[in-house]
């Protein structure tokens, strides 16, 4: 219900509203601190360390320790718990493959919802647009728990037809993940058709362009930078997910969040973090990836660019 | 080639007042129409409706016996054989000049030795050979232009619709681009509809101007005989630089009035007497310095290169544009001669 009225007051307030680009956006306001930059960079940068760096740090420290508490020195140090994690626990792997396979699959599956909606949602204005726009957020805005203890209620009976209980297996958390990252993997789309003049398709359309004929011609061609982008950042977002997954995982349906979370919680503190640095250098190629199409992309789309 | 007929063509976008209404228009054969009027009169929806983008809520569209659109249904752009240069160029980023150009040609499964001598053809027309292989992003505003232009031609279609299509070059590209498109005109013979709010552009290319203000056609009519004989005070004010005079002048009879007539009813101050007013349109070019005239105060002068152009200030306030070929010093009273004018 929250989350509900939150998105209608944002619907309410974007009203009307056309924010499709014509020319260039500006330049950005900038002015001149004077002698505070130098105090204001330094604060910065302390809470940057604070926030991110002392953690990061932390959390590599502990990998290369035996066991929580023992000081990181040359005696101590040892690539033991990635050798562990890496080579003698079968749940890393399990944990990597089940990650990795739903992110990539929640990833390019949302991508063929979210193309022809986004087109949609921009060609066809009117109340049932404004209300799938508002379906496709509720999920995202809701609180992981509350979606996967949702999807338990909803797939614990037997399917229907079938007869077939998804709950226990590997698609009942594929499901959630769809349903889940679904607004995520439709932002960087719908800015990108947002953002392309419709005269682009009206050309096309007076070329002879019938709808599929324009949509591989034209409009697909355009729309793929930011395509490529949605994939990224949902499986970005996917494969470190936990709180869904926390509720639905079962034997052998392990994602990396799960794996570490249990791991930390057996007291197995520095296979862990191993995992989590693991972790954060699959995320940091990612990112890196991603700043690399950043050139092709609509502005606004990567949520640390702006 | 068969004619565009407009058939009492409204558009209502459910906003109150229609955004066009009733309007009733044949283009000629191989005729090139300018569709004038300032910005939100209806003229760009006019030709959205033609393209097909658009459906009217009345009316009909035919081309020749071939029924395109009307309140119930329209046939798809893409089946009409139409093309467009828009304002935006719309030139698809993604591909080459000559694969812009070249297009239309692939939809219509032409490809191959067929498509190059086509394209080739094109593109030697616009002189833009050597740029076949770049992207639109590295051509300058005229280029991307003319590339729009080759694109819409290369199919030879029944009528060619242009929105704004010079509104976003500087003034000496303009002129070249007039060029261009009058030369393809010529040359394509396809109906071209121009939708413009600059007077001057339309004049200039068009064999017929048709004015449109607030949804409604107001009149058609060829270049020359709308600067003569414009209807009403927005087509007047509209078409040239004249000025409109509010003048006891009789309103029936000949409605090109010449300087005796003039000279009275200037003379006679608007204030006083009876009978009623008239609008009358004077254009700069009918207003001359001369011993037998009136005497009128220059408001201002303004060297605009080739001339000065002064406003006037009549006897009883109105205000009036000549042109003079040396300056006059503002202030003064100066006599002068009002050759002609046009009862609107």
């Amino acid at each position: 219900m929250i989350s509900a009225a939150g998105l209608l007051v944002q619907q309410r307030a974007l009203a009307g509203r056309d924010y499709r680009l014509i020319g260039h956006s500006g330049a950005r306001a900038a002015f001149s601190l004077g002698r505070w930059r130098i105090a204001l960079e330094v604060l910065l940068w302390a809470v940057l360390a604070l926030v991110l760096a002392a953690p990061l740090l932390a959390l590599v420290a502990s990998s290369l320790v035996p066991a929580y508490g023992v000081p990181l020195n040359f005696n101590t140090i040892s690539l033991s718990a990635y050798a562990e994690i890496l080579f003698r626990q079968s749940i890393t792997l399990t944990a990597l493959k089940n990650s990795l396979i739903l992110a990539s699959a929640a990833a390019l599956g949302l991508l063929t919802v979210t193309v022809p909606a986004a087109y949609l949602l921009t060609r066809r204005k009117g109340a049932l647009a404004n209300l799938i726009a508002i379906l496709i957020e509720i999920p995202y805005a809701l609180p992981g728990i509350v979606l996967a203890v949702a999807f338990i209620l909803t797939f614990a009976a037997p399917l229907p037809v079938v007869g077939l209980s998804l709950y226990g297996t590997i698609w009942i958390i594929l499901a959630a993940y769809f349903s889940s990252f679904l607004a995520v993997s439709l932002k960087p789309v719908l800015s990108a058709f947002l953002q392309m003049d419709p005269a682009l398709e009206e050309a096309a359309r007076l070329a002879g362009a019938g709808f599929f004929r324009r949509m591989r011609d034209v409009l697909l061609p355009l729309v793929a930078p930011a395509a490529g982008a949605s994939v990224i950042l949902v499986f970005l977002i996917a494969a470190n997910e936990l709180t869904v997954s926390a509720l639905l995982w079962s034997a052998g349906t392990q994602t990396l969040g799960v794996a570490i979370f249990n791991l930390d919680d057996s007291g197995s503190s520095d296979l862990a973090s191993a995992l989590s640095v693991l972790v954060v250098i699959l995320v940091i190629a990612l990112m890196a990836a991603l700043e690399y199409l950043a050139k092709h992309l609509p502005e606004g789309v990567l949520p640390w660019r702006n | 080639m068969a004619q565009l007929i407009l058939n009492h063509l409204s558009k209502d976008f459910g906003s109150g007042r229609p955004a066009v209404a009733d309007v009733s228009l044949t283009l000629r054969r191989q005729g090139f129409l300018a569709l004038l009027g300032p910005s939100g009169c209806g003229k760009t929806t006019v030709l959205r409706m033609i393209a097909g983008f658009e459906q009217p809520s009345e009316g009909s569209i035919f081309y020749g016996e071939r029924r395109l659109s009307d309140a119930e249904r329209a046939l798809p752009p893409e089946k009409r054989n139409m093309a467009m240069v828009f304002q935006s160029y719309a030139l698809w980023p993604h591909m080459t000049v000559a694969e812009n150009v070249g297009y239309p040609l692939k939809v219509r499964g032409i490809s191959g030795a067929g498509w190059r001598k086509l394209v080739g053809e094109a593109l030697s027309l616009i002189k833009l050979t050597e740029f076949a292989e770049r992207r639109p992003a590295e051509l300058s505003g005229g280029q991307r232009q003319r590339v729009a232009l080759a694109r819409c031609l290369v199919t030879q279609p029944d009528v060619v619709l242009l929105d704004e299509p010079l509104a976003n070059l500087d003034q000496h590209l303009r002129k070249a681009m007039e060029e261009t498109f009058r030369a393809f005109h010529e040359r394509s013979g396809a109906t071209m509809l121009y939708v413009t709010h600059d007077q001057a552009e339309a004049m200039a290319l068009a064999t017929d101007v048709a004015v449109m203000s607030q949804g409604r056609l107001l009149q058609v009519a060829p270049p020359a005989e709308i600067y003569a004989r414009p209807e009403g005070r927005v087509v007047g004010g509209l078409i040239g630089r004249g000025s409109i005079l509010r003048l006891r002048v009789p309103e029936v009879g000949e409605r090109q009035l010449d300087w005796p007539l003039l000279r009275t009813s200037l003379g006679a101050r608007g204030d006083a007497g009876d009978g009623g007013q008239a609008d009358v349109l004077v254009r700069p070019e009918q207003v001359h310095r001369g011993t037998d005239g009136i005497p009128m105060r220059v408001v201002s002068c303004v060297f605009e290169g080739e001339r000065f152009a002064l406003s006037l200030s009549l006897p009883d306030g109105q205000q009036l544009k000549a042109y003079s070929s040396v300056a006059v010093v503002e202030g003064t009273l100066v006599p002068f001669v009002v050759s002609g004018g046009w009862r609107l």
